[in-house]
């Protein structure tokens, strides 16, 4: 049993428009995915199926075997999502009530929620901003108390939708390094993103996707050539026949 | 870098910070209780009582007039209405249909009554987390028969959250709007139409992605809420206020 199975899953919007459609998918345990395409690709329908928030109109989604129709609250918590405008996944008034608002949705007891808050926030480095506002914080920090708010939930899958977006160099690399972290401590990635070339080294897996389907699925560098056909820029570096390196590096 | 507003929680820990949430929605409902009763010098007392409050809880009094200043012309607003709309002498006896001195009185007396509680509500809002008044107002309405305590006090939690984000949109809409030379186009209702329909669809949109944010992380409602502690320090403060808002309405 894969950790995520997709099946024929199909979801249109209210005024008619496709989001994705007749798409099925395997996920196993550990696996870093990359899911690229252009704007109205439907990758974030996609991925909003993951966390539960879109319920399939047609055809199924499980996470470790649980139908995302049933039991909301465990998908929940199994899937942390980090959304692609950081601003509006902040429903907390300081940095540590952010983060503390998952484990509260979780009924866990006074003295978990602190110890898992302070667990998270030295995770991702935000210690010291504890009890700033998050609005204060500069774009790299509040893609990073994204991250903690979901890895306070303690999930297996973590989900980004464009996690680079909006971030400058530096916010980028801290965000990746953040990422890779988790990676390597057993959590299974899934990102979207339409720029892959800050990504791309690092995954196993790319799923590119093409009005509401996927279009090619397969290792990154088997399907290196075929991406500006499908919307996709090519990286530089695989552009001029080098190999793509990390932006760590 | 978002612009920061009092509409919202600001974080620190005053006197008036650490005050439990209950305490502070009590002393508040005392106070504007208090104010709508109290006349001249009892109003005078008040003031002084929500005057003190502001520094007590690291609030400069410059920003509440700043951020009051759209309340302040609806303060203007009411005052003239009372003053031209009251029956009374008129302040120029050649010009009956002008205002009077009761209306004047009246008026005045309306909006500093209307000033002191939105200040005074103002500094519940800026000292106190919207968990901890969520978790307040839920321990008030729980032994309520047949109010659903958690919704209503997840919706007034929702309701304070927004407050800040209005504002937010209302400043950056009007920024955006200047760029262009709006203040050029001298035409009020065009301004108000212009404004109001590019902010309704923000806010919409914004509300929209802040409950899915909610719900990805799980929100119910069954959910752990804040710890509410009252210790003697609360007490003595809802006595000051109650004592204070005794005293401004017998004398």
């Amino acid at each position: 049993m894969s950790l995520i199975e997709l099946k024929n899953v199909s979801y249109r919007f209210s005024d008619g428009s496709p989001g994705i459609e007749d798409v099925s998918l395997a996920i196993e345990e550990g696996e870093f995915i990359v899911i690229a395409g252009p704007n109205g690709s439907g990758k974030t329908t996609l991925l909003r199926h993951l966390n539960g928030l879109l319920i399939p109109q047609k055809g199924t989604v499980k996470i470790a075997g649980q139908p995302t129709k049933r039991n909301l609250l465990r998908i929940r918590q199994q899937v942390g999502m980090v959304f692609q405008d950081a601003d509006s996944q902040i429903v907390g008034e300081t940095v540590s009530d952010d983060v503390a608002f998952g484990p509260r949705n979780l009924g866990l007891s006074h003295d978990e929620i602190d110890h898992r808050v302070s667990r998270c926030l030295q995770a991702v480095g935000l210690v010291a901003s504890a009890a700033k506002r998050p609005h204060l914080l500069s774009g790299g920090e509040k893609r990073r108390l994204a991250i903690a708010g979901i890895l306070a939930m303690r999930p297996k899958i973590i989900v980004l939708d464009e996690p680079f977006s909006n971030l400058d160099y530096i916010g980028v690399r801290q965000v990746l390094e953040q990422i890779l972290r988790l990676h390597g401590s057993g959590c299974t990635i899934i990102l979207s993103t339409h720029d892959i070339e800050k990504v791309i080294v690092h995954a196993r897996r790319l799923i590119v996707m093409q009005n509401g389907c996927i279009a090619r699925d397969g290792q990154p560098r088997q399907l290196m050539g075929e991406l500006e056909i499908l919307g996709v820029r090519q990286p530089c570096a695989s552009r001029l026949g080098l190999e793509v390196t990390s932006w760590l590096n | 870098m978002a612009e920061l507003t009092v509409f919202g929680y600001l974080p620190g820990a005053s006197f008036v910070h650490q005050r439990d949430a209950r305490t502070k929605i009590a002393a508040l409902a005392i106070f504007s209780a208090a104010t709508l009763k109290a006349t001249g010098a009892g109003l005078i007392l008040l003031s002084l009582l929500a005057a003190g409050s502001l520094p007590a809880a690291h609030i400069s009094v410059t920003s509440i007039f700043r951020e009051l200043r759209y309340f302040g012309l609806l303060l203007i607003g009411m005052l003239m209405a009372r003053a031209f709309f009251t029956p009374g002498n008129p302040l120029v006896a050649s010009f009956p249909a002008g205002p009077t001195a009761e209306g004047l009185v009246s008026g005045a007396l309306l909006c500093w009554r209307l000033l002191l509680i939105v200040s005074a509500s103002l500094v519940l809002v800026a000292s106190t987390a919207t968990g901890h008044i969520r978790a307040a107002v839920q321990w008030f309405l729980a032994p309520v028969p047949l109010v659903p305590e958690k919704r209503v006090a997840a919706m007034m939690g929702l309701l304070i959250r927004l407050l800040p984000l209005v504002h937010r949109e209302i400043h950056e809409t009007l920024t955006a709007q200047r760029a262009r030379c709006v203040q050029n186009r001298k035409n009020p209702f065009y301004r108000l139409k212009i404004l109001l329909i590019p902010l309704m669809s923000r806010l919409f949109d914004r509300a929209d992605n802040l409950i899915l944010a909610m719900e990805a992380r799980a929100y119910h409602e069954t959910r752990t809420e804040p710890a509410l502690h009252a210790n003697f320090k609360d007490w003595l403060v809802l006595c000051t206020v109650a004592g204070a808002g005794l005293a401004a309405v017998l004398i």
